[in-house]
């Protein structure tokens, strides 16, 4: 396993600069839809559209430091675009293409940025319902727009890029530049948005690197949108810190899901609980289908492989003796990521029972992406962990049960926060 | 259009093991059906193979009735 060493580097551009050019031909991102490979981009060519994507930003808006969103589903356009604007210092915005355009909208004004990068549909949703031309006065990159489609004003085709104006450069960022302004609506259910910066992207991916590392040839599965913290992370960042490769799937149907992670041989990726229950009820109600001995057998086969790794995991031994269950999973699969809800233990048990671990984490969108995060020393399925080496955490005025306010301070923890929407 | 009708709603109540004679046109079909989006989006997978079409996850954003749901089938066969 590589050793990941993030302390070096004082914005994200810079290190995502220096790990993108260091591994040539390796393939950097895969694109399915459905069971179509759309793409498919070694880091050279990742290298290449981003900086591309960098100068056609500065030519278009005419600065560098720009404010710009993504409202984009599951795929290889949001990493490129993300990258190519930090590569010219500016500062994200990512907004879940699943709000309606109304709430869209909002966001996009309240954010104030000056860029957005989106998808041919969820443009034209937006342009509907756009009735004060917010679409009209900043600069919008659309992917995958039909060809009949023609752009004026300030919305551009993203394909089209234009980078002929001056030479690539790398514009910096200190450590304290905030990086993304993420919205959440939190546990108050009034959207804010929450400034992280580059400081608590690295510290988080460094310390998360050290739990968890990742090898050069793993491949993790993007599934949930990148917009979302754990995604950002898991299946942005740290993978290309690495130099292991992002499969993008378009659709988020359980019927493509299996067949994804077994072309791909997947051996990362992260689910919402939701998922992730959806998926053990689906192989429960498989090994509840099965002949009555073969199901004794596996079930006695499930038995002596948790009985065996309770301790910690023991991947080549899990494989081997539940090899058919492990087949459906592409044979690779490692570690499941699972977070932004409540992961139930029964759920997470289930899943390392079967030789595949649930790495359960505890997080807010003010601080990142996880706060505190179970480790498989050994596996607890009850229990979202320790807090992380960069973080403390406290339970303020606890009640008899030790039950409070939590209260959190780290490298992690946001700069601060936008007002609040009205 | 009808005939979509029907037979999305026989898909759905077969699929989802619910009464097919108290579903209607106008029922809001998580409701009716007590799924989620995921089961949702299954049901969508089923609904292209029996029409032999192919509906993008977004176009299911806003459709909450089995009526819009026929229409939007409908508008691609």
């Amino acid at each position: 396993m590589t050793h990941l060493d993030l302390h070096r580097f004082s914005s994200l551009q810079e290190a995502l600069h220096t790990f993108i050019g260091m591994h040539g031909s390796s393939i950097a991102l895969i694109e399915a839809d459905r069971d179509r490979e759309k793409v498919r981009m070694d880091y050279v060519a990742l290298d290449e559209i981003t900086k591309k994507f960098s100068m056609n930003l500065v030519h278009r808006i005419g600065k560098n430091h720009a404010r710009m969103g993504i409202i984009m589903s599951n795929q290889s356009k949001w990493i490129t675009s993300a990258i190519g604007l930090f590569y010219t210092g500016g500062t994200l915005v990512p907004l879940d293409y699943k709000l309606t355009p109304e709430d869209q909208l909002k966001l996009i004004r309240h954010s104030q940025i000056e860029a957005l990068v989106t998808e041919f549909p969820f443009w034209k949703r937006m342009k509907t319902a756009d009735t004060d031309g917010i679409l009209e006065k900043i600069h919008v990159f659309v992917t995958e727009a039909p060809e009949k489609e023609s752009f004026s004003g300030k919305t551009y085709r993203w394909e089209s890029m234009d980078a002929s104006n001056g030479d690539f450069a790398l514009i910096p960022s200190t450590r304290e530049t905030v990086a993304c302004i993420v919205y959440s609506s939190g546990t108050g259910g009034t959207p804010k948005g929450c400034m992280l910066t580059h400081n608590n992207y690295l510290s988080q991916a460094q310390s998360l690197s050290e739990l968890y590392p990742i090898d050069q040839d793993d491949t993790y599965f993007s599934f949930i949108p990148t917009n979302h913290a754990i995604d950002f992370m898991c299946g942005f960042l740290l993978p290309l810190f690495f130099g292991s490769k992002i499969v993008h799937q378009r659709t988020l149907r359980p019927e493509f899901f299996a067949s994804t992670i077994q072309t791909y041989k997947i051996s990362h990726m992260a689910l919402v609980p939701m998922l992730l229950k959806t998926l053990e009820e689906k192989i429960r109600t498989k090994l509840k289908e099965l002949p009555p001995f073969k199901k004794f057998i596996t079930n006695a086969l499930i038995s002596i492989n948790a009985a065996v790794t309770r301790k910690k995991p023991w991947y080549g031994f899990s494989r081997t003796l539940l090899a058919p269950i492990h087949k459906t999973f592409g044979g690779h699969l490692r570690l499941i990521f699972a977070g932004g809800a409540f992961v139930e233990a029964s759920t997470a048990q289930f899943f390392y029972d079967l030789g595949l671990p649930v790495v359960i984490g505890y997080g807010l969108t003010e601080a990142g992406t996880v706060l505190t995060v179970n480790d498989l020393n050994p596996f607890r399925a009850n229990t979202v962990g320790k807090p992380l080496k960069i973080t403390q955490l406290k339970i303020n005025n606890p009640d008899n049960q030790g039950i409070g306010e939590v209260w959190v301070q780290g490298a992690t923890v946001m700069k601060a926060i936008s007002m609040p929407m009205s | 259009m009808s005939d979509v009708l029907q037979k999305l709603m026989d898909l759905a109540s077969k699929k989802f093991n619910v009464e097919r004679s108290t579903l209607s046109a106008g029922d809001d079909f998580f409701e009716k059906l007590q799924i989620n989006s995921i089961q949702a989006l299954s049901l969508l997978t089923d609904l292209e193979r029996e029409f032999q079409i192919e509906i993008p996850d977004y176009e299911l954003q806003d459709v909450k009735t089995f009526q819009h749901l026929a229409e939007l089938i409908s508008n691609r066969i």
